[in-house]
């Protein structure tokens, strides 16, 4: 793991348990500062419950988060949320409000005064493309639409810390362009940190860092190229001859392959770490095969396969 | 067979389908793709029968029944998944015995036999969508809808679902779906492009990428923003977008050749020339081409 340089946030053994259930556990990492930091893992696997409580919505049952050189999210709670924006995947603008009245509400919620959210709403409507639309119902928006006006509100305050939980989630790939284009605008020129959570593995390329969280529990962390370091040279991507599908369960039953699948019209297999050698006799046998680099994907995948088989072992 | 004719719908004044006009052929697997509000769940509600069309005409001939997976999760959450599923059965009055070995059958199929006590709301979204995959399967249709099944399901989950639908294509099963996922839409045997209501083109994802018509590099370099500053302003290239971890250039016309060696020149010193090559474009350099020409 490469050490972080400038730390924003420090996250130390947070814990946060919903009576039996325990949906962070002792959860340790640094937000280095003016980066995206990618928070990766399953559906229910504790991620937006980490957010919430590094958004300081929510409190940990137990550990520590610090950041903004010297603050302790638990005890200057308000000063924190004012240093931070938060936005969610469930839509949070109230639909029968117009789009430009939502702004001022959200606005006058972090005390802007009037000019000051005037001059802002006028500014963020311009950069995230919806100007034409401040009049207009929010119930009327589309998702995309709606998801730019969700960050123009967490961004009126100018926070250095930004929190996105699923925020592309039901947005179409042009509109999710636009989205990280901006992102990386912010990141980039206003030296803003980023939070985000994706299920896009292409998004999660384009973060700086990235955590994998399982059941609770951050099992693997760094950047990305590290983090595909493991399964290089394990991959192998065949066109196969003939009807691919038919060529899974054989592919699936070798010993040398711990993950085989339909990747587009291709078949894509994941060596095991010892098989590689048996993997690429293998694999030319099913079509015209090559080596390829590891997708997020495939290091996502065999991540939640380990730690699902770990979990399995334990409970038998 | 599906086969739309014509077909337009209006909402007062939005007009959410123009003019459609396509056959979907028994056996396909067809992907309907397109931006936020291009009429595809409007088209799903025309062949699901729970819309009429203003005008034109849906035939699903040859068709026993249909199974329906809605984008918006459509079980009750305070029933238990067997609940849900055992509830399904009654009001398409269903066999109770054979219906629940069906039920039984499905759910370990996709993973959930374990979790049949569970309340449906408190389910992951990955569990959710094969619940109502389940649902949908019940009455053994041999025609399956999906609108955009795996929006907010991580990538392990989807790839189960997608094993799922795989499995039911070969079994024989028509599907049309709709996805946000380019890499889904490389599936379908053919795919259709819907944008503000009328579909753009339909074809198999060949003659689709074959169809592109403009020039298309590929530039691998790590000084992702360093590389775009310098192509941006150049007169031949008219679109700089970033694919996972390359860049992708597009060029306003000409042939591939026609700019490598202007987009070579322009990144001298930065970038070495094999790090710049022509490609096939992705379905996805589609998508974002279709929906910039029409808007």
């Amino acid at each position: 793991m490469t050490p972080v340089a400038d730390t924003l946030v420090q996250v130390r053994d947070v814990t946060r348990r919903f009576g039996g259930f325990v949906a962070a556990d002792a959860v340790s990492f640094d937000v280095p500062r003016g980066q995206i930091f990618g928070f990766l893992g399953p559906n229910g696997s504790g991620k937006s419950t980490t957010i919430r409580m590094l958004a300081g919505l929510l409190a940990p049952t137990s550990g520590r988060i610090t950041g903004f050189n010297g603050l302790d999210v638990a005890k200057d709670t308000e000063r924190w949320k004012l240093r931070t924006g938060y936005m969610s995947q469930k839509f949070s603008l109230y639909l029968d409000l117009r789009v430009e009245e939502n702004l001022r509400f959200f606005g006058s919620i972090y005390g802007l005064s009037r000019s000051a959210l005037k001059v802002r709403i006028g500014e963020l409507s311009m950069r995230l493309k919806f100007e034409p639309l401040l009049s207009s119902m929010t119930r009327a928006l589309s998702t995309g639409q709606r998801q730019r006006v969700a960050l123009a509100a967490a961004l009126l305050h100018e926070p250095e810390l930004l929190f996105l939980d699923e925020p592309t989630g039901g947005v179409d790939p042009r509109g999710r362009r636009m989205f990280w284009d901006l992102i990386y605008e912010l990141a980039g020129s206003r030296k803003m940190t980023v939070l985000v959570t994706t299920h896009y593995m292409d998004e999660a390329e384009q973060c700086d860092r990235l955590a994998f969280i399982l059941n609770g529990k951050i099992i693997a962390e760094g950047e990305p190229d590290e983090l595909k370091q493991g399964l290089r040279g394990r991959i192998f991507e065949v066109e196969a001859h003939g009807d691919p599908f038919t060529q899974l369960p054989a592919a699936k039953q070798a010993a040398a392959f711990e993950d085989a699948y339909l990747f587009g019209v291709r078949l894509r297999l994941v060596a095991t770490a010892d098989g590689t050698r048996e993997a690429a006799r293998l694999a030319a046998t099913f079509g015209r095969a090559q080596t390829t680099e590891p997708s997020l994907e495939d290091v996502f995948v065999s991540l939640a396969r380990r730690q699902t088989a770990a979990l399995e072992k334990v409970a038998s | 067979m599906i086969a739309a004719e014509s077909l337009t719908r209006s909402f007062g004044r939005t007009v959410a389908l123009r003019d459609v006009t396509i056959t979907i052929g028994t056996g396909e697997m067809f992907a309907l793709i397109g931006p936020d509000g291009a009429g595809k769940t409007t088209f799903f509600r025309i062949v699901t029968g729970a819309l009429r069309p203003s005008s034109g005409s849906i035939s699903t001939d040859g068709h026993r029944s249909f199974g329906f997976v809605p984008q918006r999760f459509s079980m009750y959450p305070d029933l238990s998944i067997d609940e849900n599923l055992s509830l399904r059965a009654r009001l398409y009055g269903l066999d109770k015995a054979p219906a629940k070995a069906k039920a039984a059958a499905l759910l370990d199929r996709v993973g959930l036999g374990r979790f049949g006590a569970r309340l449906a709301g408190n389910l992951s979204g990955g569990m959710k969508q094969k619940l109502a995959l389940c649902s949908a399967l019940l009455t053994t249709p041999d025609l399956l809808l999906l609108d955009e099944p795996t929006t907010g399901v991580d990538p392990m989950s989807r790839r189960e679902f997608w094993t799922m639908l795989h499995q039911l294509h070969h079994d024989g099963l028509t599907i049309v779906v709709s996805t946000p996922y380019m890499d889904e839409a490389e599936y379908a045997t053919r795919l259709g492009f819907l944008h503000e209501g009328r579909l753009l083109d339909v074809g198999a994802r060949t003659e689709i990428l074959d169809r592109y018509p403009r020039p298309l590099l590929e530039v691998r370099s790590t000084q992702r923003s360093a590389v775009r500053t310098r192509l941006v302003g150049l007169p031949e290239i008219d679109d700089v977008s970033l694919f996972g971890t390359v860049l992708h250039v597009r060029g306003r016309r000409g042939s591939d050749a026609s700019i490598v060696g202007s987009v070579r020149a322009a990144l001298d010193g930065l970038v070495p020339a094999d790090a710049i090559s022509a490609i096939r474009p992705s379905l996805e350099d589609v998508f974002v081409l279709h929906g910039e020409e029409a808007s």
